[in-house]
């Protein structure tokens, strides 16, 4: 779309007052991590610049949370779970999508089916299957029941059935075994469709909370949302500590996002959920 | 395809990290689970733990620190995965008790064991029809918080704070009359210092129920006068309305933020969260009373359950963290009060105070005596009571119905599960 | 063509994890929906009792209630925003990933922290409330309000009412489901956005040319293009709707009186809490079916299977 300047500017200023709703929130967050202690946090009308500006809040809320910790286990268990994910998504949608065998449309259509079943019906059997592997308080537990899932199979399976059939051949003429065209040919050729599926993979592990509340006890296991959790226990009620500690634990995200936001919108844009 | 054996290599880490150490032959390992304690009291517990240890050679204690909401949910999963810990700390009894899974104390303890410790606490939140399946561990005592300058604001003397449960009501009334903020920080919904059951108790209103458990005996005019007190406060603004739907520690946070003038709280540890100019407008008091007189007492309590491999050393542990010394060095680490009875006749709680949170406290140790404890009926099902409880009473103080349908709904409801289980 | 196991070594992997972490749990579910189970003692099997339960169960048919109004003012709303935001964010202005980035920032927050910041605002005393006081309206508590929307809106101009069509959402569910909405529009946003790059440029331009104007080009080009996306979008907010959990669990716990208790919560509190894992079982069955149910209306709104993928 050609745009003019005074085009331009108004597209700004919509932009900012849309992005004024949605960061509100966060505004009176980080003023709140910037108050110092003598200073009214719920002053009426509200202080929004601090007066004076305090850093020791984020010090302090460093110093108690092994934010650290909480981070690399939360992009440990974030990345695991992606790769894992792709792997056994693209694998089973690629044998039901090009390959002929019996069962394969009714394993299929089992699979479409189950991509409504809400993790929070399985919740506690699903706890008691975790329990006997004894997979509870590892990360283990917290990846695998999310490792491979329905709703991915389907997305990747569809991806893989646009692939033209005369690429494959080409390769099997050369001597190819099936693995290997999936895993040369086949995958590179979906990559927007993994990118995708990556991308829904990671935001839905990095925001789970139930889950991991669930299966994890030791603290050096915690994820960053749990570690926030266990915040109001180990401060009680410091508004500014915690207001600090949420900022700090929204650094790593943001940055991360930001950086690979291409690989997101791109991945989304040519393939997976196109016609 | 090496790009994949390297993705193996990455995840192996995660397959194997479930795998238990080894441990030595000959030695026992006691799990103890605490709620939230955090590093703050790291040196303490471990200090017991490597102590008890030098006594008992051939015990190894192992320590987990769980964060607060969550403990019973994470004793629950470990129950059914035969995993469970040897020694916990625990809330919210009732659903476990009435499932005999925890061990009697009455039955594991010696006579001269429990007679060190005292009695209200021993058959407290831990007692549920005929024994007790808890060794009792730090106490707290209501005692009351206010702020003095919104007492000052509302014209009411900020030395005289109120000293009945209907004094407390009526100051509350004026401060919301004349600053527009609230009276008392209390929460209607599920609360630790006091749910509705225990209005009912602080105003003389006991049992809930006849001796057998076969009806409720709670629609009676004496409940409905205690409620409807509540109600009428409660539309009157002088509870935040947020006390409907409020998550733990809300109250706390109305207090701190300023918003309501006066705190009913378990003693002086809660002074880690003021900071100074707050800590300058706030006062301490006695905990007003109610017609039966007594304040509202909590207990943290120490369980085994019976799926421990080692109860009996389990049971030696937790009655070695709870004993006279422990306890003491406890409370001198954080504003809290024993359970023992030499521990809580030691002069240290009767030192001239030196912090706000020391006043707290020995206000609070000084009603020790006069306290009863926050154990609900001792029924089957009363988690499920519980809630449905609060449910009609919430209604009723957002006005959708009257205290009379409410205390009928209740009774319904209440005997149709007493008949049920 | 291939070894006549070969497909079985590609789908065996990813069937045998479906298989233990996902129908194992669902016909244990099954099972257990059958069942009085507490955890301690053995599961005694009780035929349907605990559905025959859960329908004269008063509380449930609330919760119920809550979960479809919850959805029913959820998904429309993120259907229709997060698609105005990545038109929004359709353009390359130079700032353009910058806004990009900071729109996304509620999808990443964690929910505890969703929740701490809400609950200021929606105090009674909070920030909203001090906005509203600007204009002369005393505003409600917003998390524990249970009146009706509507009733309170008609209350603002001095009518009062007494049907009980004005009674629902309540305040506290509606206030709920704008977190949820604040939190997931951007995600669904980015979805949207790939969908609308994807949209060759020449034809917008010809559309134009043709002499459309701005909201014709949307509504003729557009919309009709971006299908499948809406599809999509419209699903994954539905199962997300009715699976919704840590809203409730760090800001209401369900109060005021169950007006803010889901499903999830609801199940939640049935296993964890009062240890009634059979009945538990049979809510979360209820649930099931639901979510099929809208699933396969959606299907049929969106226009079949077959618009899903590319195939």
């Amino acid at each position: 779309m050609s745009t003019s300047t005074w085009q331009r500017v108004l597209l700004y200023a919509i932009l900012c007052g849309v992005g004024f709703i949605l960061l509100t929130p966060f505004a009176w967050l980080l003023s709140t991590a910037l108050k110092s202690e003598s200073a009214d946090l719920f002053a009426y009308p509200p202080q929004w610049i601090p007066d004076p500006v305090v850093w020791s809040n984020f010090v302090k809320a460093w110093n108690i949370l092994p934010f650290m910790r909480y981070i690399f286990n939360t992009f440990y268990i974030a990345i695991a779970t992606v790769l894992l994910n792709l792997f056994f998504c693209s694998l089973t949608g690629y044998a039901l999508a090009r390959m002929h065998f019996r069962g394969r449309q009714f394993i299929f259509y089992c699979i479409l089916a189950t991509t409504m079943v809400p993790f929070q019906v399985l919740l506690i059997p699903l706890f008691i299957v975790t329990l006997k592997l004894g997979l509870v308080d590892t990360h283990a537990g917290v990846i695998l029941p999310v490792a491979v899932n329905a709703f991915g199979i389907f997305l990747l399976r569809q991806a893989f059935t646009t692939i033209p059939k005369d690429l494959e051949e080409a390769a099997r003429i050369d001597g190819c075994n099936e693995f290997t065209i999936y895993s040369r040919i086949m995958l590179p050729l979906i990559k927007p469709a993994l990118a995708t599926q990556a991308a829904f993979t990671f935001v839905a592990q990095w925001n789970d909370f139930l889950w991991p509340l669930v299966v994890l006890k030791s603290r050096e296991l915690y994820t960053l949302q749990l570690g926030l959790a266990s915040l109001q226990g180990v401060f009680g009620v410091n508004w500014r500590y915690i207001s600090a500690a949420s900022v700090i634990a929204l650094v790593p995200t943001v940055l991360f996002f930001l950086f690979t936001q291409r690989f997101f919108t791109q991945g989304l844009t040519s393939g997976a959920v196109k016609e | 395809m090496p790009r994949i054996a390297l993705l193996f290599l990455l995840l192996l880490p995660l397959i194997s990290c479930s795998e238990e150490s080894q441990q030595e032959e000959n030695t026992v390992t006691v799990e103890f689970w605490t709620i939230a304690l955090g590093d703050a009291f790291a040196d303490y517990i471990l200090g017991m733990i490597s102590t008890y240890e030098q006594a008992h050679p051939g015990v190894k204690i192992k320590w987990v620190d769980v964060s607060g909401g969550e403990v019973a949910e994470k004793f629950l999963a470990a129950l059914v995965g035969d995993t469970a810990p040897d020694l916990v700390n625990i809330y919210d009894l009732p659903r476990f008790l009435q499932y005999d899974i925890l061990v009697n104390m009455d039955e594991a303890v010696s006579p001269e064991d429990k007679a060190k410790r005292l009695e209200n606490f021993w058959n407290g939140v831990g007692y549920f029809q005929g024994a007790n399946y808890v060794i009792p561990w730090y106490v707290g005592v209501t005692m009351m918080w206010y702020n003095k300058d919104l007492f000052a604001q509302a014209g009411l003397d900020p030395d005289r704070p109120p000293r009945t449960l209907d004094e407390m009501l009526a100051m509350g009334r004026q401060i919301r009359e004349r600053t527009g903020k609230y009276g008392v920080s209390w929460r209607l919904h599920p609360s630790l210092i006091a749910p509705p059951w225990a209005l009912l108790r602080m105003d003389g209103f006991w049992p809930l129920f006849d001796e057998g458990y076969s009806r409720t005996r709670i629609n009676h005019p004496e409940a409905k006068a205690i409620f409807q007190k509540w109600v009428d406060a409660y539309q009157q603004g002088v509870v935040p309305p947020e006390a409907l739907a409020a998550s733990h520690r809300d109250e706390v946070n109305w207090f701190i933020e300023g918003r309501a003038a006066m705190l009913p709280f378990s003693g002086g540890w809660i002074t880690r969260y003021f900071d100074k100019t707050f800590a300058a407008k706030v006062a301490t008091a006695p905990m007003p009373r109610g017609l039966l007189g007594k304040v509202p007492a909590s207990n943290q309590v120490l369980v085994v359950p019976k799926a421990s491999r080692h109860p009996e050393i389990a049971v030696d542990f937790g009655l070695f963290v709870t004993n006279d010394e422990n306890q003491l060095e406890f409370c001198r680490q954080v504003a809290i009060l024993p359970s023992t009875v030499a521990a809580a006749a030691d002069p240290y709680f009767r030192q001239p105070p030196k912090t706000q949170a020391d006043e707290a406290n020995q206000l609070s140790a000084a009603d020790i005596p006069n306290s009863f404890v926050m154990a609900p009926p001792d029924v089957v099902g009363w988690s499920r009571m519980e809630d449905i409880l609060h449910e009609e009473f919430a209604k009723a103080l957002a006005e959708q119905q009257s205290v009379d349908e409410a205390l009928v709904r209740i009774e319904e409801k209440w005997n149709h599960l007493l008949r049920y289980q | 063509m291939h070894g006549r196991y070969t497909p079985f070594f590609f789908v065996g992997p990813g069937l045998l994890l479906l298989g233990i972490f996902f129908a194992y749990p669902l016909l244990d579910t099954l099972w257990l929906s059958l069942h009085r189970y507490n955890i301690f003692t053995a599961p005694v099997f009780i035929g349907f009792d605990n559905f025959r339960r859960a329908w004269g169960d008063e509380l449930f048919w609330r919760v119920l209630a809550n979960t479809l109004l919850y959805a029913a003012i959820v998904v429309p709303a993120l259907v229709v925003l997060s698609f105005f935001m990545a038109l929004l964010l359709d353009n390359s202005l130079r700032l353009i990933k910058i806004f990009r980035t900071l729109y996304y920032i509620p999808v990443v927050t964690s929910i505890v922290v969703a929740g701490i910041i809400w609950k200021w605002l929606y105090n009674s005393d909070g920030l909203i409330n001090a906005v509203l006081k600007g204009y002369g309206i005393i505003g409600p508590s917003w998390l524990a309000d249970a009146r009706g929307v509507p009733e309170a809106f008609l209350g603002l101009f001095g009518i009062q009412t007494e049907s009980v069509w004005f009674t629902e959402p309540a305040i506290a569910l509606f206030s709920v489901a704008m977190v949820t909405i604040w939190k997931a529009a951007p995600y669904y946003m980015i979805i949207y956005l790939a969908g609308l790059q994807g949209i060759p440029i020449a034809l917008k331009e010809a559309a134009r040319i043709d002499g459309a104007g701005g909201w014709q080009v949307i509504r003729h080009v557009i919309i009709p293009t971006i299908k499948p996306y809406t599809l999509v979008v419209s699903i994954i907010a539905t199962i997300a709707a009715l699976r919704t959990f840590g809203e409730v669990y760090v800001m209401t716990g369900g109060g005021p009186f169950h007006r803010t208790n889901l499903l999830s919560y609801y199940i939640y509190t049935l296993g964890f809490k009062y240890l009634e894992v059979g009945y538990a079982a049979a809510v979360s069955v209820f649930l099931l079916a639901i979510i099929l149910i809208f699933a396969i209306i959606n299907f049929r709104l969106a226009g079949g299977d077959n618009t899903t993928g590319g195939a």
